[in-house]
């Protein structure tokens, strides 16, 4: 249950990324998520829609890119996933036992697409409002 | 239409600052700060209570306590010889760096040398959370399995020393310290280990000396900015 505060975090800097860029809407949320980092992306999206309600934010979807755990040994220099194998963390091409954690711990915000005053007018949508005439 | 607004930035960014500010009140009394970390039952408050009276003798140690609920492991770290503070999350699985400020408010500061914070029992959660501390401390026991380290990468890459509690335990139950140790290796090459028993005593005396040692260094290193011209 700890994504509750991280969701909180992100709608805060979402937030106030979204006001800088005089954003109306924010429509998406880029965000990278290690397999080692120990967030889920479900649950921050779970608690987004009340947490987000009444604000520019509310209604926007998540774009997760994962990133999954790698280590690389430093005797051969192959990559590998150990999740899953049997419990061991020693290289599956040379079985040496020298590995180093690569990737996984990944865990940040990425980037917000927003729309701006001009195309997110309530009750207007861009794609069927009539064009002004030359 | 739709415009892309670079945001790059730690998740836990909020707490990470609130961290970094627990950690400078911590430094500018010279303060160490440990976070000790570790499932439920694994003997964190147990080890709290074997090493506090002995580092009471050169040390004014504060002990913040993180459960769910009651104020048990406060008042054993009372009855250890330190000044302790509890804090329930009230169902939170974790302490964060706020909780964390608010119980250093109340602290008396200006009279410790050492911070013992004993995290919330899990082995997932606290691993996300920096709470400003300068050392983290995982305690794993015995009867928890060798597994461990496999199933719970993140939490055995991030801590500077790794205790090994209940090593009287081992004649008894399945346990393969080798396997347990190649897999710390991986995540965490060179993490300062202590095999202690809190029952038997063994290992106590090494953790208490390293812990007073690395309290008076950070005593003397805090001591020596001050008289900086």
């Amino acid at each position: 249950m700890h994504e509750l505060p991280i969701a909180q975090g992100i709608l805060e800097r979402v937030l106030k990324a979204a006001a800088d860029a005089n954003a109306a809407r924010v429509t998406r949320i880029h965000i990278i998520i290690g397999d080692l980092s120990g967030v889920s992306a479900e649950c921050v999206e779970f608690y987004w829609d009340s947490l987000s309600r009444g604000t520019p934010a509310h209604g926007a979807t998540f774009h997760v890119r994962r990133v999954p755990f790698e280590m690389t040994c430093l005797d051969c220099a192959n990559a590998f996933n150990p999740a899953g194998e049997a419990l061991a963390y020693d290289c599956p091409a040379c079985g040496s036992a020298r590995v180093r954690t690569t990737h996984g711990q990944e865990c940040c915000l990425e980037a917000i697409d927003i729309e701006t005053p001009d195309d997110a007018t309530p009750g207007r949508d861009p794609a069927t409002e009539p064009r002004a005439t030359p | 239409m739709s415009v892309r607004v670079p945001v790059v930035e730690a998740i836990t960014k909020a707490n990470d600052e609130l961290a970094r500010l627990n950690r400078a009140k911590l430094d500018a009394r010279g303060i160490l700060g440990l976070n000790i970390m570790a499932s439920p039952g694994a003997g964190k408050t147990s080890i709290i209570e074997c090493i506090v009276p002995r580092l009471s003798r050169d040390l004014r140690v504060g002990v913040i306590e993180g459960d769910i609920a009651t104020s048990f492991d406060a008042e054993r770290a009372a009855a250890a010889g330190a000044t302790a503070v509890q804090i329930n999350t009230g169902g939170s699985c974790h302490l964060e760096a706020q909780m964390v400020s608010q119980a250093l408010d109340q602290l008396p500061l200006d009279a410790l040398d050492l911070l013992i914070i004993e995290n919330v029992g899990n082995l997932i959660c606290p691993a996300t959370f920096a709470l400003g501390t300068h050392l983290n401390i995982l305690v794993a026991s015995v009867p928890e399995g060798d597994d461990k380290p496999y199933k719970h990468p993140r939490m055995y890459r991030g801590v500077q020393v790794l205790i090994i509690n209940k090593i009287d335990l081992l004649p008894y139950v399945r346990f393969d310290l080798d396997r347990f140790r190649r897999g710390v290796s991986a995540l965490n090459e060179g993490v300062r280990t202590f095999e202690v028993s809190c029952t038997s005593g063994a290992g106590i005396d090494s953790l208490v000396d390293w812990v007073r040692s690395e309290a008076v260094a950070r005593r003397a290193s805090t001591a020596r900015v001050e008289v900086r011209p």
